[in-house]
């Protein structure tokens, strides 16, 4: 029954794949440290999950949870307009911890701490997603779209306006660059995956609460981005792949049951650090964040 | 292909680390697992749940297992997250090959509920008051006094023993607290009472002044705390630091050593309730060899992780084969009475457990019977 476990763990990979690459087109493509996303993904995963419970087709949830986290995007661009680097990483976290408490108080709505069970497992056409392997192959099949959208607006016009604002945000805008509506668009792109990613993982887990929305949960993708290498797709990839998979191992380590769980903890911090030591910039970086 | 280095290396060490510390699984014992969280902000629980498991698992060992086979308890650390605990859900289940699972957070029991329903995985959960467990499944047991029953009774108390017809509540913004809060609601007012002022904080907080201080404005004369150890302790200390004399009201998490150490003298008075039957010599046999083993007094997530793994035990040797989960299923629906160190526990056909609930007081920094 080895292929149930790597089944889970590859729909997590699919899962904060789509995470991180939206991330990178924020954080590494525009130069916006955006720790907002947890947020988005949060939305998204309310919207799929209360529209779900509703009765709506899985279709049309995942879409408006994209579409709901894109509005909340657009909405965080205008006023983080003109803050930038750390301060924007303070107003964006901010974000985050007003969505997390919205979710946690708004009981009428979102159940607060109750959370939300029995989310339907997704179905298309009549088909039901009910087990792991057509989760994952959906897993799949929508990482590999969002990694493809994402991939092309990287390298359009509009992707490089993007690293321009990045690397010189005055310069881009004595060239005739609207840099405001250029980053509030990379802000909702991000935020509409982030949302896709929430969506799935909703009903993938079938159960949410606002505990799986909060700082803790926002430090991997984070971590993923930042080894993988700002600004490059593939080292995203890598990174997913080696930090989701890199606790499990951990997990096979015959421990004395009295420092378990500490030890694995311990572990994992120290494959970061060493990772971060000698590759600072993560696997495939070009450039450091200001 | 110097970039590529550095994965290649985390790879091989981890292999690495994995051959050298890699246990291959003992044969010939009976494995239970423990999703508890180990790590994190709700660590406190798991390393109290994994006390009560380990000294249950070791007594049974010594008077000589099931039918000869020891015990031998697998834990795994959930964090407290769901998305962890199914990622240890799968390993303990699909690669080791557990049928029977101790779990300690709500939050983790719901997210593994459909997949152990799905794979007939038993599920014991320790503590958790999260309503939907009830409903989660047939395989989907937990023991705990649960708040909708404690409520009932602390109502009646206020209400008609004590006879405050008015009360305050201040409730921790979790599931366990939303639940206190909405049962003793409903309870208090059918009698007839009214709930003043109801206060709400976030869990891990340690300033309540400033809701301690509209209490003490809505001038009630007895407030209900539906709280965690920790935080009642804060609570009844900064109560009586702002002067406010009201007489309290709390459910189980009460009696927890970290109220006396916090709140000390401020402490006393306090009424609660709570399934540790003062008069019972099994608790107190109980407490003796915790105490021994871990130098302190056990708390209620230890004693009641204890009786889950007798339970379990005492079922397991029924059956013909212990770790077949529809077998233990079938008969722990049949547990009826069960003299644990938390009373007498009865499984209903909710897999929910009924269990006596007695009221205590604290008394000159003691946890004592509460006598009217």
């Amino acid at each position: 029954m080895f292929s149930a476990y790597l089944i889970h763990l590859l729909i997590l990979i699919g899962i904060y794949l789509i995470l991180a690459i939206a991330m990178q087109l924020a954080v590494g493509f525009t130069g916006l440290l955006n720790l907002g996303h947890i947020a988005f993904y949060c939305v998204g995963a309310y919207v799929s999950a209360l529209l779900a419970l509703a009765g709506v087709p899985f279709w049309i949830c995942i879409i408006l949870a994209g579409i709901g986290a894109m509005f909340f995007g657009f909405l965080l661009a205008i006023p983080t307009n003109k803050i930038k680097g750390d301060y924007l990483a303070l107003a964006t976290l901010g974000f985050s911890f007003v969505v997390y408490a919205v979710a946690l108080n708004w009981t009428s709505l979102t159940r607060g701490p109750l959370g939300l069970p029995g989310i339907p497992k997704p179905s298309l056409f009549g088909f039901v997603f009910s087990d792991n392997l057509s989760f994952l192959i959906l897993t799949l099949i929508i990482g590999a779209v969002s990694y493809f959208i994402i991939n092309r607006i990287t390298k359009s016009p509009f992707g490089r306006v993007l690293e321009a604002i990045r690397d010189d945000e005055l310069a881009a805008r004595v060239m005739g660059k609207n840099s405001f509506r250029m980053k509030s668009y990379a802000l909702g792109i991000s935020a509409f995956f982030a949302g896709i990613a929430g969506s799935l993982y909703a009903h993938y887990i079938t159960f949410i609460d606002p505990s799986s929305f909060t700082l803790m949960q926002l430090i991997p993708v984070v971590a993923i981005v930042i080894i993988g290498g700002l600004a490059s797709l593939k080292g995203t990839i890598i990174a997913t792949i080696v930090l989701t998979l890199l606790p499990e191992p951990l997990r096979f380590i015959g421990f004395p049951s009295s420092i378990i769980g500490p030890a694995r903890q311990i572990l994992y911090a120290l494959f970061l650090l060493l990772i971060l030591i000698y590759k600072p910039r993560g696997f495939y970086g070009k450039f450091d964040l200001e | 292909m110097k970039k590529i280095w550095i994965p290649i290396i985390v790879v091989v060490i981890i292999i690495g680390v994995v051959a050298v510390f890699y246990k291959p699984a003992s044969k010939g014992t009976i494995k239970i697992g423990a999703l508890f969280s180990l790590t994190g902000t709700t660590s406190s629980y798991g390393e109290h749940m994994k006390e009560g498991t380990d000294l249950a698992k070791n007594e049974i060992n010594t008077q000589g297992g099931i039918k000869g086979k020891k015990i031998e308890i697998v834990y795994e650390d959930t964090q407290g997250d769901t998305q962890q605990g199914i990622s240890a859900y799968q390993k303990l289940v699909n690669i080791e090959g557990l049928r029977v699972l101790l779990v300690g957070i709500s939050n983790v029991v719901l997210g593994i509920a459909p997949l152990a329903e799905q794979d007939q995985v038993l599920v014991f959960a320790i503590g958790t008051a999260a309503a939907q467990i009830s409903e989660a499944g047939d395989f989907i047991f937990r023991h705990n006094l649960l708040p909708q029953t404690e409520a009932k009774v602390l109502a009646d108390l206020v209400y008609n023993k004590k006879e405050y017809k008015e009360i305050a509540g201040i409730f921790v913004n979790t599931e366990s607290g939303v639940s206190y809060r909405d049962e003793f609601k409903k309870n208090y007012e059918e009698l007839g009472g009214k709930i003043k002022l109801i206060e709400m904080y976030e869990k891990g907080a340690a300033d309540f002044k400033t809701q301690l201080t509209k209490i003490k404005a809505s001038g009630v004369k007895a407030v209900f705390a539906g709280s965690y150890i920790k935080e009642l302790g804060y609570i009844l200390k900064q109560s009586k630091e702002l002067g406010l004399d009201v007489q309290w009201f709390s459910g189980y998490p009460a009696e927890g050593p970290e109220v006396l150490d916090i709140a000390r003298d401020s402490a006393n008075g306090l009424i609660y309730s709570h399934f540790f039957n003062p008069e019972s010599p099994s608790i107190k046999e109980y407490q003796k060899k915790y105490e021994e083993r871990y130098g302190r007094s056990s708390e209620f997530y230890a004693a009641l992780a204890y009786d889950n793994v007798k339970i379990l035990v005492e079922v397991m040797k029924k059956c013909s084969n212990p770790e077949d989960s529809v077998c233990i299923k079938s008969e722990l629906y049949k547990i009826k009475d069960f003299p644990g160190v938390t009373g007498k526990i009865t499984i209903n056909d909710r897999g929910d457990t009924s269990k006596e609930i007695f009221m205590k007081t604290i008394k000159n920094g003691q946890f004592v019977p509460y006598e009217e």
